[in-house]
């Protein structure tokens, strides 16, 4: 039986690269044991050794996707730590798990724990809890909703910033045979969709934490109105995002096939046989459902409507322009993607806390 | 006098409000061997937690001649071990060597001299061969074998039992009553398992809503039917 | 539940297993390290790289088919350069395999180095913790000076991890029990993060406790520890003899044996 080992591995650096590496996360690691030991009061030593474990078990409860059946997604931890702990105690829980997994498990290489500490525990909880303070603002009581869409926005972009990570330490080490844009597009956009995924259940966690125990997630609530969230405002939220961070991969994804679309096609037209023959009739129905349900297959407009087979001129894209695009606009347009996601959900929390801070206001002069 | 504990209107109360006991006090002479019976919530374990100065409490506590206050209580925390009713909370370290050398370590013990205490104590508790084994390789009655183990290494004056054969099977209850059996130290104990009352305890102490409803020796106690009943026991 | 089989062979006794965790621990970094040193082309070099954790696993009396299982891992990076590199790199190379000469592309070889290197590090790792238990290695860290913080952190979660485990193991067995599967998504999802909620504050719970557990045992926040490693001349041998192995696969044997490569 063949595991599967998610981390980076070690031949993705090369020495020196790990080395640096392995000694920044040291740094920023004994650091962030330094502010998390003061943090949290010395009465819990043995808090984040247990925390570590809560994590490993935390990952096998699964969810599965609506509308994709067999797939099913779970948490990744980092930034759900950082919310409820603070984020110099996430670093020093993922760090744990990291060297556990590692040796434990031969989930990631040795060399590359440094770049694996920074990109699945110093940039998700950096990253993430700034996001989240930053789209709760001030109030000492959030409004559930709020929250819970600051702790999707913290996942989303603290996931497929760390992802973002690995082909630059990649590319910096030299050993990578793709074009760092597309490698780059790929880890961005199957991380943007993880995060999202990983964001749902973080709300999720949240919204039972504010019910059952709210000091756990920093809030005091008032003691008058219990705070309950209509399953319209869930929904409507998740719509919401999902509307916003779809269109704007679709903005800016490369016009060009992607490393593997590419070599297919080449593969082809160099007059070899398909890479995969699979003859099996479930994988064949699976290819067909999804032609047929995909809503934006190539993240493109559909040529059929959805529920039809598409046409036989469908499919990957021929390149419409020079190839391979190595130069750095590509790399430009990942980061700049993302940024403009947070600053695109960082606009209406703000608008919405300006709306509310007057709302207050006008609250407290009535009383 | 000789008692190696002496509570004096103990009170205790939790920052949610409730009030565990309301009122206790009692004496435990030297290898006196105590039983705490009463139905749950009744405050056996608060008690317990209280001896150890875990819990907020008001009232006069008195272990081996020491008054309990913020600054003796490490000193009185060395003379008495306390069991909890969970194994697996008190079982933290990666094998049961380092688990039962936990206690004498932090009373400033050398290594060497720890590792032959946490040895002794294993031995005693008929866990010897098992010292490099992780906790969560011991099966439910090793393990509080094991957590009783790792209170015999600290050389303490009383033990405070919370539920020692909870959920364990004839054979490893037997085996665990036959090691308290032997043992010299004064004991309180708290538990719902009459038979081991019976075999182990000269004296009982009924709790009920955090006072005390009855204290004396173990027959005339567990022969009052009616007493039983009226706390739940029966 | 079926994690015994992580520690199964590391509470074994061999001349492996008495070998001081920090020695071991050193080694396998090293051998990593000259390893991934290799470049992308090189692969009949990295041949005499096997023979290291392999011997340490025989020495330690690890069955091969329970080494080669655990080296089944399959890293998505890994796949990725072994299947894209014969696709991106066509430039040619002449290689020998002893008297047979032929040429290949760059890119064969480098899917060939990559996996390869991959499969390796596995090896050395399991040659490790299979003749390591947890406990020592964590003792081989402390006496190493790293953090305290993080190696108390590191046994409790090894401590625990099983336990906890467990636990979600039977909630969510509970939970798909209950038909969880055929729910609409919102309670699907408001299931899980209850789960999970409720996992964490009974982790958060579990925590004081065994803090109280610890303070009971006279704990004052400064930990202590037995002292268990002790550095003989087999250590020193050992570390010696891996230096010289690490040193002659790198540099002597590349000279010697494929000139030119």
């Amino acid at each position: 039986m063949v595991t599967l080992a998610m981390h980076m591995a070690n031949e993705l650096l090369t020495p020196a690269v790990a080395a640096v590496t392995l000694v920044a996360a040291a740094v920023i690691v004994a650091v962030a044991s330094m502010r998390a030991a003061k943090m949290l009061s010395s009465q819990n030593a043995p808090l984040m050794g247990v925390m570590g474990a809560f994590v490993f078990a935390a990952q096998m409860i699964n969810f599965t996707l609506p509308g994709m059946p067999g797939t099913s997604g779970h948490l990744g931890g980092g930034v759900l730590l950082a919310i409820l702990l603070g984020p110099a105690a996430g670093i020093v829980t993922i760090t744990g798990i990291l060297i556990v997994q590692c040796l434990l498990f031969q989930d990631g290489g040795l060399l590359a724990l440094g770049c694996n500490i920074v990109n699945m525990g110093v940039v998700p909880c950096l990253l993430g809890w700034g996001l989240y303070r930053l789209l709760l603002g001030r109030a000492a009581a959030p409004r559930a909703w709020r929250q819970y869409l600051a702790a999707w926005a913290a996942c989303t972009v603290g996931v497929a910033g760390g992802a973002a990570l690995v082909p630059v330490e990649a590319g910096v080490s030299g050993v990578l045979r793709v074009p760092l844009a597309d490698f780059l597009q790929v880890m961005v956009g199957v991380h943007l969709l993880i995060g999202l995924v990983e964001g749902a259940i973080t709300f999720a966690v949240l919204a039972y934490l504010r019910r059952v125990r709210p000091n756990a997630v920093g809030v005091v609530l008032p003691v008058a109105s219990p705070d309950k969230v209509g399953a319209k405002a869930v929904l409507g939220s998740l719509v919401a995002t999902a509307l916003l961070l779809s269109g704007i991969v679709s903005w800016f994804a490369s016009t060009h096939p992607d490393g593997l679309e590419w070599a297919y096609q080449e593969h082809l037209a160099g007059g070899g046989r398909t890479v995969v023959d699979n003859p099996s009739p479930a994988v064949a129905a699976v290819d067909e459902w999804q032609a047929k349900w995909s809503p934006m297959s190539d993240y493109t407009k559909r040529s059929a409507p959805l529920g039809q087979q598409p046409g036989a001129t469908e499919g990957p894209q021929p390149d419409k322009g020079a190839w391979p695009n190595v130069d750095g606009w590509g790399s430009l347009a990942g980061v700049v993607g993302t940024l403009i996601t947070a600053a695109v959900l960082y606009i209406p929390a703000r608008l919405i806390r300006r709306r509310h801070a007057a709302a207050a206001a006008t609250t407290a002069v009535k009383t | 006098m000789d008692s190696i504990l002496d509570v004096r209107d103990l009170h205790v109360r939790y920052h949610d409000g409730t009030k565990a006991l309301r009122g206790v006090t009692l004496a435990v002479a030297r290898g006196e061997r105590v039983a705490l019976i009463g139905p749950n919530g009744s405050g056996k374990t608060s008690l317990l937690l209280a001896i150890m100065r875990a819990v907020p409490l008001a009232g006069e506590i008195t272990v081996d001649g020491v008054e309990l206050t913020r600054a003796t209580q490490q000193q009185a925390r060395g003379r008495c071990g306390m069991t909890f009713q969970s194994p697996d909370d008190q079982l933290f370290m990666p094998t049961l060597l380092e688990d039962v050398a936990f206690g004498p370590l932090n009373q400033r013990m050398p290594a060497d001299q720890a590792a032959a205490a946490a040895t002794s104590a294993i031995v005693a508790v008929g866990l010897s061969g098992l010292e490099a084994r992780p906790a969560h390789h011991l099966s439910g009655g090793q393990k509080r074998q094991a957590a009783l183990a790792t209170i015999l290494a600290m050389n303490v004056k009383l033990l405070l039992l919370d539920e020692p054969a909870e959920s364990l099977d004839f054979r490893s209850r037997r085996r665990l009553m036959d090691i308290l059996a032997a043992r010299a130290e004064a004991m309180l104990l708290a538990t719902h398992d009459m038979d081991m009352v019976q075999r182990l305890c000269g004296r009982v102490i009924v709790l009920d809503e955090g006072l005390i409803a009855a204290d004396g020796p173990t027959a005339a106690i567990l022969a009052d039917k009616a007493l039983l009943a009226a706390h739940g026991l029966a | 539940m079926h994690h015994h089989h992580i520690d199964r062979f590391a509470h074994l006794d061999s001349p492996v297993h008495r070998l001081d965790a920090r020695g071991k621990l050193l080694a396998v970094v090293a051998y990593t390290a000259v390893a991934v040193s290799f470049d992308r082309y090189t692969v009949s070099a990295l041949a005499p790289l096997a023979v290291g954790p392999l011997v340490m696993l025989w020495a330690a009396g690890v069955p091969v088919w329970f080494a080669l299982r655990r080296a089944a891992v399959l890293s998505p990076f890994i796949a990725m350069l072994a299947l894209l590199a014969p696709l991106y790199d066509r430039g040619v190379h002449a290689a020998a395999f002893g008297a047979w000469a032929f040429h290949i592309s760059g890119g064969w070889l480098t899917a060939a180095d990559v996996t390869i290197k991959f499969t390796l590090g596995i090896l050395a790792l399991t040659a490790l913790i299979c003749s390591t238990p947890f406990s020592l290695m964590l003792e081989a860290l402390r006496r190493l000076r790293a953090p305290r913080l993080l190696v108390m952190q590191l046994s409790f979660l090894y401590r625990y991890v099983f336990v906890l485990m467990d636990e979600a193991m039977r909630i969510r067995r509970g939970r798909d029990f209950r038909g969880a599967a055929a729910a609409p998504v919102s309670r699907r999802l408001a299931a899980t993060g209850g789960v999970i909620g409720s996992l964490f504050l009974r982790t958060l719970d579990r925590s004081e406790r065994i803090h109280t557990a610890m303070c009971a045992r006279g704990y004052e926040g400064e930990p202590h520890s037995l002292r268990r490693l002790r550095f003989r001349s087999a250590d020193a041998a050992f570390l010696a003899v891996s230096a010289c192995y690490l040193a002659a696969c790198r540099w002597l044997l590349p000279a010697l044996l494929w000139r030119g490569r």
